[in-house]
């Protein structure tokens, strides 16, 4: 088999290991005693040995086995720690990650390790001596000393089962034994080789159970050794003879179970010396910095992949609504009960895909914490952070651009939101300033507050200055309510301004923040009370891919227009447009709403009504306006679709859909034709 | 007298490897078949101690050709080799009665005890 294409995974995590062994060295200088360390590390020469041979390079696992060596003669005291063997495994580790650069670059191995290897065998061996020593005084102590053999065999733990089994097993006249197999090193398909000596045994009896289980078995989830325990009528030696009789088996041990015995066999699991059991188990296997990370449970994947798969998805979603428009057709009650089944499926699989792009908010809310502790220190205030909420997911997408906007609005809360600590005194509000940053879903969005508790916006000092710079008049100002005017700090031009940001409490980049959630398919809400304090909410779909749209027909094009920016529909007589300004409005409650014409904004051609005409009634932001169409179409999920960069940046529009029918339709960028509106009327 | 042996795979280059290896060690080759067509129809004229038998060969793959060898004799040794991967054919070899497989890349010791131990 062709390894090549694992490589850079090889590569990569045989690194890690190499750090880990690094890392848990150093440590271990300093506590030797750390028998954690030792395991560490093992299982770190241990996992490279694996590796290696599987990728076959032969010389790194050769190298990395003699590591493994010493590491377990370490780790089950039969040597003691000493500067001598902690340097030889410096030294070994900085030789292995030499021959491992080796091998990534040139797939041999070109440095001569036979004396670093010489070295590990000659404290390994060293270590017999001493453990001679311990073995004295565990001796003295009473508890007799543990040492390994080569050819160890694995100990057997029965659970209840077996004992029924052993004891009806000896009523029958079976022997019972349990079998230790060992393989010479680097067999190829060890698994295969288990095989034959279990079809071996099979002829000779029952094999009752094995350890490692045949599963771990099969998938070579072992080392050098295996055990069963079999039921026969041979004899020892017969059965000796035949396990040594299959090839690249170097030893057997074949060791009498009584029936009587089993009782005395010790219920907890053996201590480590059970060497196949020795791997570590799958799902912490790769170790380091002292933690186990769980590798079996998460599957990197690339992100592209899953980009492609939402994309395949979407086109899938498409496909069903057109699938859906035909079975309106049908008359099978069959086939209609198929088609709503598929419908049902697909809803699934495009949540699921969707769930896979999900991430949680944590990823970007975790560097706040040392922010606000860094602004707070510079701003000379006290400020705690309190954050709800943080587990709530988001599209991968969306929190990558979200990080940013929060930052502003971080920044913006401790920097001009709370006051100092006097004025706070002074305002009868507790010393400690408040930041609330919480995330929550509503819906089918995601609403992230950044909340303050600190002065809050004067919306008559804000009205002032942007009278004052000429962004509206005297007379605008006066009609706006505070909940307009909190909304001119978006304004571009505005916020810029620092003396005023000062003032107002708030400001740093506020349209900034406007544009990037509308360019997300999202919103920002600002809300204030004057020495209470801030909040800034902004709303996030949960996803970009896929939206519901209401579907408009004006002229002979086809509008999606995002359902979130539609506030409600209404049916308009044309004697009730009037013109203010220039401009055409109409009355709707109370309050005057501009009525846009969307085919001569986008420039579709004129629209002709008899009689009422629909208008659909859009907000984005602060902004509300009615849009005249021709036909309400209804409602649908759509898949956004980017416009070819071809078209440039076509202003108004958001992106296009393919409808059931085929048909092609545009999402309006309701935002921007609003923003359009206000630039007009200026 | 050495242990006769058929050599069958389908490269000359590994028939060759094979017979060199086998001949240093003291077996005889009496014969090599490059499919499992040929394999089967050697085994019945020559009536070897042992078979290697490549697994993927033209004409007549090697697990049917253990197949057909084990029914013109049911005592037949027969070694399967394959490559590494194909672990499910080796598999499905010994169940269909081969007595050991060999991995290539072969080793020569690895070869010489497998045969050893087979004809044993």
């Amino acid at each position: 088999m062709d390894f090549s294409e694992y490589k850079d995974v090889f590569a990569a995590e045989a690194r890690e290991h190499i750090q880990s062994l690094n890392e848990n060295l150093l440590q271990f200088e300093q506590t030797p005693d750390d028998q954690e360390l030792v395991a560490e590390m093992f299982r770190a020469a241990h996992s490279l040995k694996g590796m290696a041979g599987t990728m076959g390079y032969t010389q790194l696992a050769d190298f990395t086995h003699h590591m493994e060596n010493l590491l377990d003669a370490l780790r089950n005291d039969e040597i003691a720690a000493s500067q001598e063997l902690i340097n030889t495994l410096f030294d070994s580790v900085d030789v292995l990650e030499l021959i491992l650069e080796e091998v990534i670059s040139y797939d041999t191995v070109q440095t001569d390790t036979t004396a670093m290897k010489e070295r590990l065998s000659q404290i390994l061996a060293g270590g017999s001596e001493e453990l001679e020593e311990s073995e004295a005084i565990k001796s003295a102590e009473g508890e007799p000393a543990h040492s390994r053999p080569a050819g160890e065999g694995i100990k057997l733990s029965l659970n209840e089962y077996d004992r029924e089994l052993l004891k009806e097993a000896a009523v029958q006249g079976y022997n019972a034994y349990w079998i230790t197999v060992i393989m010479r090193d680097n067999v190829l398909m060890k698994s295969v080789r288990a095989y034959t000596v279990f079809q071996a045994l099979e002829k000779l009896g029952t094999i009752v159970k094995s350890q490692p289980p045949a599963q771990d078995i099969d998938e070579e989830r072992f080392d050098d050794r295996f055990a069963v325990l079999l039921f026969t009528h041979q004899s020892v030696s017969e059965v000796q003879d035949t396990v040594l009789n299959i090839p690249e088996i170097v030893q057997v041990m074949v060791t009498e179970v009584e029936a009587e015995d089993t009782a005395s066999v010790p219920e907890e699991e053996p201590q480590a010396a059970v060497k196949a059991k020795d791997k570590p188990d799958p799902v912490t296997r790769r170790a380091g910095n002292g933690r186990s990370r769980i590798v079996e449970k998460y599957v990197r994947v690339e992100t592209e992949r899953l980009d492609q798969l939402n994309n395949l998805v979407g086109e899938l979603v498409i496909s069903r609504t057109q699938v859906m428009e035909l079975a309106k057709q049908l008359e099978d009650g069959h086939s209609r009960a198929v088609i709503a089944q598929m419908d049902r499926v697909t809803t699934e699989l495009q949540y699921a895909a969707m769930k896979l792009r999900m991430v949680p908010v944590k990823h970007v809310f975790d560097r706040f914490p040392r922010m606000v502790r860094d602004l707070a220190k510079q701003a000379g205030k006290e400020v705690q952070l309190q954050i709800v909420g943080e587990e709530t997911e988001l599209d991968r997408s969306l929190t990558n651009q979200i990080g940013d906007p929060l930052v502003h609005l971080i920044r913006n809360a401790v920097d001009h939101g709370l006051e100092t600590r006097e004025e706070r005194i002074l305002a009868g509000k507790p010393p400690e300033g408040l930041i609330r940053l919480e995330a929550r879903h509503e819906g089918s969005h995601v609403v992230i507050e950044v909340a303050d508790d600190g002065r809050g916006i004067d919306s008559e000092k804000v009205k002032a200055k942007a009278v004052a710079i000429g962004l509206i008049t005297s007379e605008q100002a006066a009609k706006m309510t505070p909940q307009e005017a909190q909304g001119l700090i978006f304004e571009p031009g505005f916020s810029t301004n620092e003396e005023i940001t000062d003032v107002s409490g708030r400001g740093v980049g506020m349209d900034a923040v406007k544009s990037i959630l509308e360019a997300m398919n999202g919103s920002v809400e600002l809300r204030s009370t004057l020495g209470k304090g801030t909040t800034v909410s902004l709303r996030l779909p949960l996803t970009l891919a896929i939206i519901q749209a209401l579907l408009v027909r004006t002229g002979s094009v086809i509008l999606a227009i995002p359902i979130q920016s539609v506030r409600e529909n209404l049916r308009v007589v044309p004697e009730a447009v009037k013109t203010i300004h220039g401009e055409r409005v109409i009355t709707l409650r109370n309050e005057v709403l501009p009525i846009l014409d969307l085919t001569r904004l986008l420039g579709f051609g004129a629209i002709t009504h008899e009689g009422g005409m629909p208008v659909i009634v859009v907000e984005a932001g602060a902004m509300k306006a009615g849009l005249m169409v021709d036909e309400l179409l209804g409602q649908q999920e759509v898949v956004i679709k980017r416009l070819s960069p071809i078209l440039g940046d076509v202003k108004g529009l958001a992106g296009a859909t393919v409808l059931g029918d085929g048909t092609v339709a545009l999402i309006l960028d309701v935002a921007a034709v609003l923003n359009d509106l206000t630039a007009e009327s200026k | 007298m050495g242990k006769r042996v058929l050599v069958t795979d389908d490269t000359a280059f590994m028939r060759m490897t094979l017979r060199n290896v086998l001949e240093k060690n003291g077996f005889e080759v009496v014969g090599e078949a490059a499919d499992g067509e040929e394999a089967v129809a050697l085994y019945a004229e020559l009536r070897p101690d042992v078979v290697t038998m490549d697994i993927t060969m033209p004409k007549m793959d090697g697990i049917t050709a253990i197949r057909k060898i084990l029914e013109i004799d049911p005592n037949a040794r027969v070694i399967v080799c394959s490559a590494m991967g194909q672990k499910p054919m080796v598999i499905e070899a010994l169940n269909a009665g081969a007595k050991d497989f060999l991995v290539k890349p072969f080793q020569p010791e690895r070869i010489i005890e497998a045969l050893r131990k087979v004809t044993g």
